[in-house]
């Protein structure tokens, strides 16, 4: 394997929203020449929706056996950082999973800066009955989310078409951000 | 002594007479641009094709097939997806149906209803080189045909610059690569194939899929709501300017939404501006800050007790500084 410990761990922590927002540009320069990086970044994220119960069975029936075939390859290498994280979240835990759903549903390929999506929560977290109310919210939430930030793009892609670029690239995004 | 000051004149005026040249070259390799970029607006509108192209953002990449048609004066398109979960769009005139499978948790309010598609593009070229240069590149081949390569680069770093691939014969839009501020490709659209057609048979505009149908109509440039007088916009990029502004119901049982669009030209950026559901200590909205997709960036704050969501096909930190510089009313 052509990567370092560190870039594995960096990976680790770009999903989980961790990574220290100096290290990510590198890291996203580094993943689109080293193919490896890049489909590990792929399988955290599986992983890291499928812990949060955010898979959409549905959408894709050969989702479940890639996320085991995953889940087994990285096993090893990952679940003891996972298990930590996910004690520490356990209190915004809903919260971050909203906010990974939405992702997942725009099928966002790139994070770029994620430090506020992250931080807030963090902050939330220093206070336990803020959090009990970030979570339980978050529960009723999560759809209206879902719905929220998609309808925005479709919207925003009718009028680009009209006011920007002539001819299909607005709806070209529209199809593309959703199919994943 | 006069020979100097005469060699000094005349290399002056070499100078001078050399940067006209210059000035007038640069002109032409503009104009030259421009009338491709025209050739592009029309053939997007004019003709009737049947293709097959890739749609590449970092590594991920979709194959999609575009139908287009042009009858009586009616455009009508058809965009399918062929890898991943099928999806569609069609649009018969100014009517867009997107197709989504069933169990996608999207729900979109009613459009409200425009009439006239505003086929703007071509006056708009003032406006675009304001905030773009654009020259001709060289000659390449794109799905086998001989295109002509356009490019054009922003003047500052608050938008994209474009790399454009129009075919020779027809002027359509053949390969298209978004650029970011540091010269790298954010996005890519490379046709494969492509048929012109004398006329495109029903069979292949109508959508294939069942699913979820979301109908809407085109909105229309330029329509008005009244100005909200809670916020203000402070800052916008350079070349943009508001091209509508409107309320809508974006969830159907929410508040109403007010929609606001900005444009140069060719990048957009909208700006959603609603009360936050929850009281102003709720922290139970979606999360705030950056979120990037492939050249698409949104960027959400709260403003007291409204929430501020902007979305546009422009760099990261240009949706940031323009969600930031929303005041609320009142305040500088």
């Amino acid at each position: 394997m052509n990567m370092s410990d560190d870039s594995t761990e960096h990976v680790s922590r770009l999903v989980d929203g961790e990574l220290e927002e100096p290290l990510i540009v590198p890291l996203l320069k580094r993943m689109e020449k080293e193919p490896d990086l890049e489909r590990r970044w792929e399988r955290y994220h599986l992983i890291s929706d499928a812990l949060r119960n955010h898979l959409a069975e549905s959408v894709d029936p050969g989702l479940s056996a890639r996320v085991r075939e995953a889940l087994a390859e990285e096993a090893t290498i990952i679940a003891p950082s996972f298990s930590w994280r996910l004690r520490a979240k356990e209190l915004v835990g809903l919260a971050m999973a909203a906010s990974i759903a939405t992702i997942a549903v725009l099928g966002v390929y790139r994070l770029t800066e994620q430090s506020d999506a992250v931080s807030e929560p963090a902050r939330y977290a220093q206070s336990a009955a803020v959090v009990s109310a970030v979570s339980s919210q978050s529960v009723g939430e999560t759809p209206v989310t879902f719905a929220r930030l998609y309808n925005y793009l479709i919207d925003h892609s009718a009028h680009a078409s009209v006011s920007g670029m002539p001819g299909l690239i607005p709806y070209v995004r529209v199809v593309g951000h959703s199919a994943r | 002594m006069s020979p100097s000051r005469g060699s000094g004149r005349v290399s002056v005026f070499l100078v001078g007479a050399l940067l006209q040249v210059a000035a007038v070259r640069a002109g032409h390799a503009q104009d030259d641009a421009k009338s491709w970029l025209e050739r592009m607006a029309h053939a997007a509108q004019t003709l009737s094709y049947d293709g097959i192209f890739v749609y590449v953002q970092g590594a991920r990449v979709d194959v999609m097939r575009v139908v287009h048609s042009v009858d009586k004066g009616v455009e009508r398109e058809r965009l399918v997806t062929l890898t991943g979960p099928v999806r569609e769009v069609v649009r018969r005139g100014d009517t867009v149906t997107c197709i989504l499978p069933n169990e996608e948790a999207v729900a979109v309010g009613t459009k409200p209803a425009r009439s006239r598609f505003p086929k703007v593009f071509t006056a708009r070229f003032s406006l675009i080189a304001q905030s773009y240069e654009f020259r001709l590149g060289g000659k390449d081949r794109v799905a086998g045909r001989e295109t002509q390569h356009i490019v054009l680069r922003p003047k500052d770093s608050f938008r994209y610059g474009y790399d454009l691939w129009l075919d020779d014969a027809s002027g359509l839009l053949l390969r298209s690569q978004t650029i970011d501020p540091e010269g790298q490709q954010v996005e890519q659209i490379l046709f494969t194939t492509i048929q012109f057609l004398p006329s495109v048979p029903e069979a292949l505009l109508e959508p294939q899929t069942q699913g979820r149908h979301l109908t809407w109509q085109m909105p229309d440039a330029g329509t008005t709501a009244p100005q909200d007088a809670r916020w203000r916009v402070t800052w916008l990029p350079s070349g943009f300017f508001q091209t509508a502004h409107e309320l809508r119901q974006v969830v159907p049982e929410g508040p109403p939404t007010d929609h606001s669009v900005f444009s140069d030209g060719l990048a957009s950026v909208s700006l959603f501006v609603e009360r936050a559901q929850g009281g102003s200590s709720s922290s139970a909205e979606p999360p705030h800050g950056v979120q990037a997709m492939g050249a698409m960036h949104a960027y959400r704050r709260r403003l007291g007790d409204l929430l501020v969501t902007v979305v546009g096909e422009v760099p990261a930190v240009t949706v940031r500084r323009i969600g930031d510089s929303i005041h609320a009313a009142g305040q500088p």
